[in-house]
C-alpha cells in the first residue's frame, strides 16, 4: 500500500513537471519578460525623476551626499569596521521592516560592511526603544528606527512613556506618508468632504484607528473633525492597518482615515474616493485630491514619518557621519525603486530639521486634545 | 482560469522556483520540528533571503514553508509530546499515546496522510474558489470573530479530561492569563507591573511549549529516576513493529479527513481564527460525532486525522482572504502579506487578472506541490522519524529542552519568553500530577484575545445600529454561527436520542 501511495505521489509530481516542459512554455515565458521590461523602464524613469529632485534638494544641505563618486564612505577613526545592526521595533514583513531592509541593503553598499536588520518587537516599539536608550550602545554600531509613536509616547495619558526626542540623536528620515480621508466609491451617502460632514453631523459614523487617544494620528484627526465641524465620528480600536482596511472594505466602518500608501492602489483602480489630503499642498501620488484646506477652508495636517536614530551616548561625529551615509544610501536607485513599489513617499529630512518634523504634530495634537 | 493554470505550470520549469519549493518544504519541516519555531518565525527568516529572488520563487518558498511548518510541528507532537505550534497541540494527546504504545510509525503516517489530504483540499479551494470566496470573508467582522471564539470555548468542554471541573478551571485560568497586557480598546496596561515585556501579553507559544513539552520532559525524568522506564515507548522491544498503514485505515479515516479538511479550510478562511482553532474545532467535532468518543485522548487515529487534516487545510483557507483582499488573519499570513507587497504583488482583484494571475496561480500551484512533496518525504521518513521514541530519555530530554529554549528565544529574541516557557513547564508538570489538563489552558490563552477585544469592538460598532441586539439581527453570518453553536452543544443529546430510537 505504501509503495503504491508513494509511487502515486511521485507520479503526480513527475507529471506536473513534465507538463511544464510542454507547449505552454514558449508563449508564457515570453509574456512576463515583456511586462517586466516595461515595468523596469517605467520605474527607472520614475526613479530617475525622483533622484534628480532629491539630488537638487540634497546638494543644498549636504556636501557629502553629492560626492556620489566615492565607492564607500569611512568615518572618524576608520568607523565602521564591523557589522552594523538596524533595530526595527516592529515585526518582520511589516511595512516598517521592509523599508529598513531596503535601506540596509543600500547602506551596506555605502559603508562596505554588513548591515543587518534585527526585529525587537513588543510594547508598540517601546521594548526596542527603551533597550536602545538604556543599553550600552554608545559605539555607533547599533542604529534604531524611530517614528511618530516614539515622539508621541510621552503624551499617552494611560501609559506615559519615559523618553522623548531629547533622549536620542535623530539621524535621517526615510519615508513620509500623509494622511487622507477616503470613502468607498459605491457609498451613496456621501461622495465629497462637504456631503460627508453634513451626513456625519446628523448621524454617528464609525472609523477604525489603532488607538483612541492622542498617540494615534487617525484618532486625533477624528477628534479634530468632531471639534471643528460638529461631526459625530466614533472610533473602533483595531490592531493594525490591514484590519482597518478590511473593516472599511467590508462596510463595518463608514469612512477610512488612512495614509496615502494604504489607499494608493484602491484609489488608482477606483475602489475608493480619496476626499481630502491632510497636508499643506497636494500630493504627486494623487494630484486631483484637494487638501483639507482647499476642501473645507480649515487647515490641518497629519502624516507619519519614519527614519533612524542613535542613542544619545553615541559620539556626535559618528552620528554626523552616519547621517551622511544614510542620505547617500537613500539615493541608491535600487532602493528608490524598492520603496516606490511599496508606495512610500521618500523623504530625506535629516538632523535638527528631522527632529522638528517628528515633533511638528505634537503641539497640534496637544491643542486638540486639551479642548 | 484553466489557461492561466496551464501557463502557471510553466513557472515550475524554472530552477529557481523548484529550489524555492524544495527549500520551503524541507526548511519548513525542520522549522516545524523545533519547538517554538513555527512557520511565522521561519517565513520571517526567509524574508531577507527572498529579497533577490523572483516573486514567484519567493512566494512559493514561503507558502510551502507555511504548510510544511504546520506539518513539521505535528511530527514532534506525536513523537515526543512537543507540538511545534498551537496548531499541532490537538494532535499531541492521541499521537503521543500511540507512540507510547509503539505505534509511532503508524501515527506519523496518519499525520502525514491527513496533513497532505487537508493541505491539498486547502490548496484546491484556494485555486478554484479564491476570487469567489474572497468577498464572503468580508461578511465576517468583530461580532463573528467573537462568536467563532465562543465556539472555541465550547470546544474546551471536549478536552477537559476525566475531571470536568478541573478542565474548566484550566480554561478559565487560560482566559485570565490572556488578559495580561495592554487592553486593546482603551490602551491601559493590565497586570504588567510596569514591565514593558508584559505589555503585549503572554504569547501562547511559550506557554504551549512549557505546558506540553517541558512538563512531559519532567515526567520522563521522573520516570527515569523512579525506574519506570527509560524510553518514551512502553516496550522498546515492540517499538517499531506494525505497519505504516493498516488495511482498514483508509476506510476508517477517509470520512473524517474529508469532513475535517472542509471544516479546516472554512475556519482557516475566517480571518481571526487560524490553524490552531481549526484543529481544535475539527478534533472536537470528530469526537462529538464519533460513536466511540471514549477512544479520543487514548490514541485515536481518527482524532489525529481530524486535527491534522484541519490544520493544513486551514493554511490554504487562510490564504484566500490574504490574496483576494489583503486581509491577513494570523501572524503567518501577516508576514506573507508583507512579502507580497515587497515583491510588488498588491493583494486584490489585480492578482487574478492579466499577467499577474499567472504568477498568482503559480504560487497556488507551488503551495499544492509543497503539500504533495511534504507527503512523499513524510511517508518515506516515517520509520526513521519514529525511531526517536527508542532514543533513551537521558539523551532525548536534554535535546528537547535545548531545542525548546532556542526555539522560544528565537520567537522574539527575548529571554523573557524562555523564562515564561520554563515557568509554565513546572506549572504544567504540577497540573499533570494533580490531574489538570493543559490543553484547555492553552486554548483559553489563544481565545482570550479574540474574545474580549472583538466583543468590545462589536459593542462599539453596534452603537450606530441601535444596540447589540439590533446589530446582531443585521448580521446573517452571526445568526448562522449561533445556530451552529446551539446544534453543536446539542449533539450529545441528539446522539443519545438517536441511539435510543435505534435500539428500540
Amino acid at each position: 500500500m505504501r509503495k503504491i501511495m508513494s509511487l502515486a505521489l511521485a507520479g503526480m509530481l513527475a507529471a506536473s513537471l513534465a507538463a511544464c516542459g510542454g507547449s505552454n512554455t514558449a508563449a508564457t515565458t515570453a509574456a512576463p519578460a515583456e511586462t517586466k521590461a516595461a515595468e523596469t523602464t517605467a520605474a527607472e524613469t520614475k526613479a530617475a525623476e525622483e533622484t534628480k529632485e532629491e539630488e537638487a534638494a540634497a546638494a543644498e544641505t549636504t556636501a557629502a551626499a553629492s560626492e556620489a563618486a566615492a565607492e564607500t564612505l569611512t568615518g572618524p577613526d576608520g568607523f565602521p569596521k564591523d557589522t552594523i545592526t538596524l533595530v526595527c521595533p516592529f515585526s518582520a514583513g511589516g511595512g516598517t521592516d521592509i523599508g529598513a531592509r531596503l535601506l540596509a541593503t543600500s547602506l551596506q553598499k555605502v559603508l562596505g560592511v554588513n548591515v543587518v536588520v534585527e526585529n525587537t518587537t513588543g510594547a508598540g516599539g517601546w521594548n526596542a526603544w527603551t533597550d536602545l536608550i538604556q543599553g550600552d550602545y554608545g559605539d555607533g554600531y547599533t542604529i534604531g528606527l524611530i517614528n511618530h509613536n516614539y515622539a508621541m509616547g510621552e503624551l499617552d495619558p494611560e501609559n506615559p512613556r519615559e523618553y522623548n526626542l531629547d533622549d536620542v540623536q535623530v539621524l535621517a528620515n526615510q519615508a513620509l506618508d500623509y494622511n487622507v480621508i477616503a470613502f468607498r466609491a459605491n457609498d451613496e451617502r456621501f461622495n465629497d468632504i462637504q456631503s460627508f460632514i453634513d451626513y456625519a453631523k446628523e448621524n454617528q459614523v464609525l472609523i477604525s484607528a489603532q488607538a483612541t487617544g492622542i498617540t494615534d494620528g487617525d484618532a486625533t484627526t477624528a477628534e479634530w473633525f468632531n471639534q471643528t465641524f460638529g461631526t459625530q465620528i466614533m472610533i473602533v480600536p483595531v490592531d493594525g492597518a490591514s484590519d482597518s482596511r478590511s473593516m472599511f472594505l467590508a462596510g463595518d466602518t463608514d469612512v477610512f482615515f488612512a495614509s496615502i500608501s494604504d489607499v494608493q492602489e484602491a484609489y488608482n483602480n477606483g475602489e475608493m474616493i480619496v476626499a481630502a489630503l491632510f497636508a499643506d499642498s497636494r500630493s504627486d501620488f494623487m494630484p486631483d485630491v484637494p487638501t483639507i484646506e482647499e476642501a473645507t477652508g480649515e487647515s490641518y495636517y497629519g502624516f507619519a514619518a519614519r527614519g533612524y536614530f542613535y542613542p544619545a551616548s553615541v559620539d556626535p561625529k559618528i552620528a554626523e557621519f552616519m547621517t551622511q551615509a544614510i542620505l547617500k544610501a537613500e539615493e541608491d536607485p535600487e532602493y528608490i525603486k524598492g520603496m516606490e513599489e511599496f508606495g512610500l513617499q521618500l523623504d530625506n529630512t535629516s538632523g535638527e530639521a528631522y527632529k522638528e518634523l517628528l515633533s511638528k504634530q505634537k503641539d497640534q495634537r496637544i491643542a486638540i486634545w486639551k479642548k | 482560469m484553466m489557461g492561466q493554470l496551464g501557463a502557471a505550470l510553466a513557472y515550475f520549469a524554472s530552477l529557481e522556483v523548484l529550489i524555492g519549493l524544495a527549500i520551503g518544504v524541507i526548511g519548513g519541516m525542520i522549522i516545524g520540528i523545533i519547538p517554538g519555531l513555527g512557520p511565522s518565525v521561519g517565513i520571517a527568516l526567509l524574508i531577507p533571503i527572498s529579497f533577490s529572488m523572483s516573486p514567484t520563487a519567493a512566494l512559493v518558498m514561503m507558502t510551502a514553508m507555511y504548510t510544511t511548518g504546520v506539518y513539521g510541528g505535528s511530527i514532534t507532537a506525536v513523537l515526543c509530546h512537543t507540538p511545534g505550534t498551537a496548531a499541532s497541540a490537538a494532535t499531541t494527546m492521541d499521537g503521543y499515546e500511540l507512540t507510547k504504545q509503539g505505534r509511532g510509525m503508524e501515527a506519523i503516517t496518519v499525520v502525514t496522510v491527513a496533513s497532505v489530504f487537508g493541505g491539498i483540499v486547502g490548496a484546491v479551494c484556494l485555486i478554484l474558489f479564491a476570487p469567489m470566496l474572497g468577498k464572503i470573508s468580508l461578511m465576517f467582522s468583530c461580532l463573528e470573530y467573537f462568536l467563532v471564539a465562543c465556539f472555541g470555548i465550547l470546544v474546551v468542554s471536549g478536552l477537559t479530561g476525566e475531571n470536568r471541573a478541573k478542565g474548566i478551571f484550566s480554561a478559565l485560568l487560560g482566559l485570565l492569563i490572556g488578559c495580561v497586557g495592554m487592553d486593546k480598546i482603551s490602551g491601559v496596561p493590565r497586570f504588567t507591573f510596569g514591565q514593558l515585556w508584559l505589555e503585549d501579553g503572554l504569547d501562547s507559544t511559550p506557554i504551549l511549549i512549557g505546558l506540553f513539552s517541558i512538563s512531559q520532559v519532567l515526567i520522563l525524568v521522573d520516570n527515569l529516576l523512579s525506574g519506570r522506564g527509560s524510553t518514551i515507548v512502553d516496550d522498546p522491544a515492540a517499538g517499531l513493529q506494525g505497519k505504516r498503514w493498516e488495511k482498514g485505515n483508509t476506510g476508517l479515516l477517509a470520512p473524517t479527513m474529508v469532513r475535517s479538511s472542509i471544516v479546516g479550510a472554512f475556519i482557516g478562511f475566517i480571518p481571526a481564527a487560524g490553524c490552531s482553532i481549526a484543529a481544535w474545532i475539527s478534533y472536537s467535532i470528530a469526537k462529538r460525532t464519533s460513536r466511540h468518543p471514549e477512544e479520543y485522548g487514548h490514541g485515536s487515529l481518527v482524532g489525529i486525522a481530524a486535527s491534522e487534516a484541519a490544520n493544513n487545510a486551514a493554511c490554504g483557507g487562510a490564504m484566500i482572504p490574504l490574496f483576494t483582499l489583503g486581509i491577513p488573519g494570523s501572524p503567518v499570513t501577516a508576514i506573507l502579506y508583507g512579502a507580497l507587497l515587497m515583491h510588488g504583488l498588491q493583494p486584490g482583484s489585480g492578482l487574478f487578472t492579466g499577467e499577474k494571475a499567472v504568477m498568482t496561480y503559480a504560487i497556488f500551484l507551488g503551495f499544492l506541490f509543497a503539500n504533495v512533496l511534504m507527503g512523499i518525504i513524510g511517508v518515506t521518513m516515517a520509520k526513521q522519524m519514529a525511531r526517536i521514541c527508542l532514543v533513551p530519555n537521558s539523551v532525548l530530554v536534554p535535546i528537547i529542552v535545548a531545542l525548546a529554549c532556542i526555539g522560544t528565544y528565537a520567537l522574539s529574541n527575548s529571554m523573557e519568553e524562555v523564562v515564561i516557557m520554563l515557568v509554565f513547564g513546572v506549572l504544567g508538570y504540577l497540573m499533570k500530577v494533580l490531574g489538570f489538563e493543559p490543553a484547555p489552558l492553552v486554548l483559553g490563552v489563544v481565545l482570550a484575545d479574540i474574545l474580549e477585544a472583538n466583543f468590545r469592538r462589536a459593542l462599539i460598532m453596534a452603537i450606530p445600529k441601535g444596540g447589540l441586539w439590533n446589530y446582531f439581527l443585521t448580521r446573517p453570518v452571526s445568526m448562522i454561527i449561533v445556530a451552529i453553536i446551539v446544534i453543536f452543544a446539542l449533539v450529545p443529546v441528539l446522539k443519545r436520542f438517536f441511539i435510543k430510537t435505534e435500539e428500540s
